[in-house]
């Protein structure tokens, strides 16, 4: 199944997601994947209005989504799919849907996090669940926005550890 | 105004300082505008401060002030807002909308000044 982004970014749908990303796709759609959004009615109606009319968007819950991308009945091609952290991707992993390269948009400071990139600060877990994530095969770039350069996540975190 | 109230501006970059700086050059500042750049934070860890300080001062009115409506500082402003409703949360913050915040805080009623302060903001912006 190819979806045109999947992207880790804490913010969901966000300036850098609306103007930046999918005018420079040209997307049609966003997808929201996300648990606790998702079960919260005014969260998600809050992150709906601000996407413009010219995208189409929608809110599911992570079984929900993972259920599409098996069942490959709907075209991903013109799809942004966005989710907050690395662990929604090890539960996609896990319910058998297929990922090959995902894009690191953004996960921010709060305490326990270390800085990696200006846009990139990650916990311990969270730098084990990304390590667990590239030994099956998956492929992570950084970019925040279209026009920044790519980063391959392996480098960032050698880099760091060095 | 005559109650206790908190004012907050939160952007992207170091807009929110620079704006600050720039407006507080212009005019005397009648009160504190706290400043939060989106840059590095989280935003879960910029609605925290912003509570906790609500929480602290015992505020009963707030203004937030963002820079772009529908961006994730608006998030943060409308996710506030949620849990303290006796908040307004002002989107597409210019200069004209901060000088005409400070020079009409202490003057007039809540409405009122929401009224003025957007009215001025959208004045300062004209095309010739």
């Amino acid at each position: 199944m190819e979806i045109q982004l999947f992207r880790i970014d804490d913010r969901l749908i966000h300036g850098q997601v609306v103007i930046g990303w999918a005018s420079h796709l040209n997307s049609d759609t966003i997808i929201l994947c996300d648990d606790s959004v998702a079960e919260n009615d005014w969260e998600k109606e809050l992150y709906l209005s601000i996407v413009p009319e010219s995208l189409a968007a929608r809110v599911i819950p992570v079984g929900e989504l993972a259920r599409e991308l098996k069942e490959s009945k709907n075209n991903f091609c013109k799809t942004i799919v966005l989710v907050s952290s690395p662990f929604t991707v090890e539960t996609l992993l896990k319910k058998g849907v297929e990922l090959n390269n995902i894009n690191i948009g953004g996960i921010h400071f709060k305490e326990g996090r270390k800085e990696y990139l200006p846009y990139l600060y990650l916990s311990k877990e969270e730098v084990n669940a990304f390590h667990r994530l590239m030994q099956r095969g998956i492929k992570f770039f950084c970019q925040d926005v279209p026009t920044a350069k790519q980063i391959p996540l392996e480098k960032v975190l050698e880099k760091r550890t060095a | 105004m005559k109650c206790k109230f908190l004012t907050f501006l939160i952007t992207h970059g170091n807009l929110a300082s620079s704006l600050a700086n720039v407006s507080e050059k212009l005019i005397m500042p009648t009160t504190k505008l706290y400043c939060y750049s989106n840059q590095r934070w989280s935003s879960e860890e910029i609605e925290k401060d912003i509570i906790q300080k609500i929480k602290e001062e015992q505020a009963e009115k707030v203004i937030i002030f963002v820079d772009l409506v529908g961006g994730s500082c608006w998030i943060i402003g409308n996710r506030i807002k949620h849990i303290n409703p006796e908040s307004a949360v002002i989107g597409g913050v210019n200069v004209p909308m901060l000088v005409s915040f400070f020079v009409n805080c202490n003057r007039l009623d809540w409405n009122e000044l929401l009224e003025k302060i957007i009215t001025d903001a959208q004045k300062g912006i004209v095309l010739r």
